[in-house]
């Protein structure tokens, strides 16, 4: 009894700590050359169905928590997850949703950023890029590492838009980047960092500076219909429009400071008063 | 924990909603098994008892958050599949729990089918919820066809 006590009591504290370990962080607005520069995700999962941990609301918050401007909600071979988080995203004024699907099939992985109805995953590339276009929405190619390559063809890579050219498993799995490099390089395609983010860690850990005329779906869309993105990857590389990746450079202004907050006293206390009072319950719970 | 390093009240109370899914299903397939079963104790004590056996899983858990709390999202292959195989040594341990929960509470002499009955009930429920999406073009993805 007394050690349930215990454990409940550092569970309780933990989540007091939590409550209070992180200051809200300001996301001061950015404009170069002209455009507002803002900082986007477009690759972004939600539970259910996704395979990810948080709710369409929860990673609205995750993103504007990370300072993200704009967000590719992206159900896998669903848009009404998306939909969820465009609605919430829209009461908090957080960040703009653009409705996505990742249209998720065995032969490529496809981005449909700024749709509203679901596409068929039987669909070849070119087919889905199509119907993408036909709902005003941008192809992104979706981690397009080798064994993908088959499913872009030719005819789809007359179409494509855009490309995840700086994305996690570049890190995890640095003989991938390469292909992404390779791929990227086979036409002028739209650079784009994207997270794909299904819950662990934070979304925006891989992002996309968006050159927009203004902070709406459709400025977006035109902004990445246009090429006007700038990605950047650990080492300092840049993607992108070249003008627009020279005038930041000038300003120093990009590539912003990504990482999380650092870990405050009270979230480590919160973090490991949580793992220790969580053991306790199940050990002794079960006793 | 995943998320933010650390304990958050709103994202708690929103994912216990979100996944609360997950112990229905168990009792789903648990009640699917037990329905017409003879046992030696009632409904409700087979599913605390069924629960009870949940301990591998819950402390892998607690584990998994702890170290992705501790480190960046970023983390070498390998290290993923340490977990990945981590996670087949816990289904195997709880496999086993479960195995002697069917034998002593149903008396059966096959409790290997009934595990198999309520795992496939349970799991499949939690594979449409969670995965559904995509979870056949993942599959012919990974049996290379299409």
């Amino acid at each position: 009894m007394k050690a349930r006590l215990i454990s409940g009591s550092l569970v309780l504290a933990a989540i007091a700590a939590g409550t209070f370990a992180e200051a809200p962080r300001a996301n001061p607005p950015l404009v170069i050359g002209g455009y507002q520069v803002l900082a986007g995700d477009f690759h972004v999962h939600m539970h259910p169905l996704s395979w990810a941990a948080l709710t369409p609301w929860d990673t609205v918050l995750e993103t504007r928590r990370q300072r993200l401007d704009v967000v590719a909600m992206a159900g896998q071979n669903n848009v009404w997850t998306g939909k969820v988080a465009r609605w919430f995203s829209r009461r908090i004024g957080g960040p703009t949703v653009l409705v996505s699907q990742e249209v998720h099939t065995p032969r490529y992985h496809m981005i449909a950023a700024g749709i509203e109805s679901t596409i068929d995953w039987r669909r070849t590339a070119a087919q889905a890029i199509d119907e993408i276009h036909q709902q005003g929405g941008v192809a992104i190619a979706a981690h397009p590492t080798i064994e993908y390559w088959p499913g872009w063809d030719d005819a789809a890579m007359r179409t494509l838009d855009a490309a995840e050219i700086v994305h996690p498993l570049i890190y995890s799995q640095p003989e991938r980047y390469p292909q992404l490099q390779e791929f990227y390089r086979r036409k002028k395609l739209t650079a784009i960092g994207s997270s794909d983010y299904h819950g662990l860690g934070y979304p925006g850990v891989c992002r996309t500076y968006v050159f927009a005329r203004e902070n709406s779906e459709q400025g977006i869309l035109e902004a990445l219909r246009a090429g006007r993105t700038a990605v950047y990857d650990r080492e300092g590389r840049a993607y992108g429009d070249p003008e627009l990746i020279r005038l930041a450079s000038e300003t120093g202004s990009l590539p912003r400071p990504e990482a999380p907050p650092a870990t405050t006293m009270l979230g480590l206390f919160s973090r490991i008063a949580g793992a220790l009072g969580l053991l306790g319950l199940i050990l002794v719970g079960f006793k | 924990m995943l998320t933010r390093g650390h304990l958050a009240p709103g994202l708690i109370a929103s994912g216990v909603i979100a996944w609360s899914f997950v112990p229905l299903a168990e009792i789903a397939g648990l009640a699917v098994v037990l329905h017409t079963r003879n046992r030696t104790v009632s409904f409700s004590q087979a599913v605390d008892l069924f629960f009870a056996g949940h301990a591998p899983w819950l402390l892998w858990m607690v584990a998994f958050s702890m170290y992705w709390a501790s480190v960046s999202s970023v983390q070498p292959r390998v290290v993923i599949w340490i977990w990945e195989f981590s996670m087949v040594l816990i289904a195997i341990w709880s496999g086993y729990i479960d195995f002697y929960f069917f034998r002593h509470v149903t008396g059966a002499r096959k409790p290997g089918l009934l595990l198999f009955v309520q795992r496939a009930v349970s799991w499949a429920l939690f594979f449409v919820i969670v995965g559904g999406g995509a979870l056949w073009p993942g599959l012919l993805e990974q049996l290379r066809i299409g």
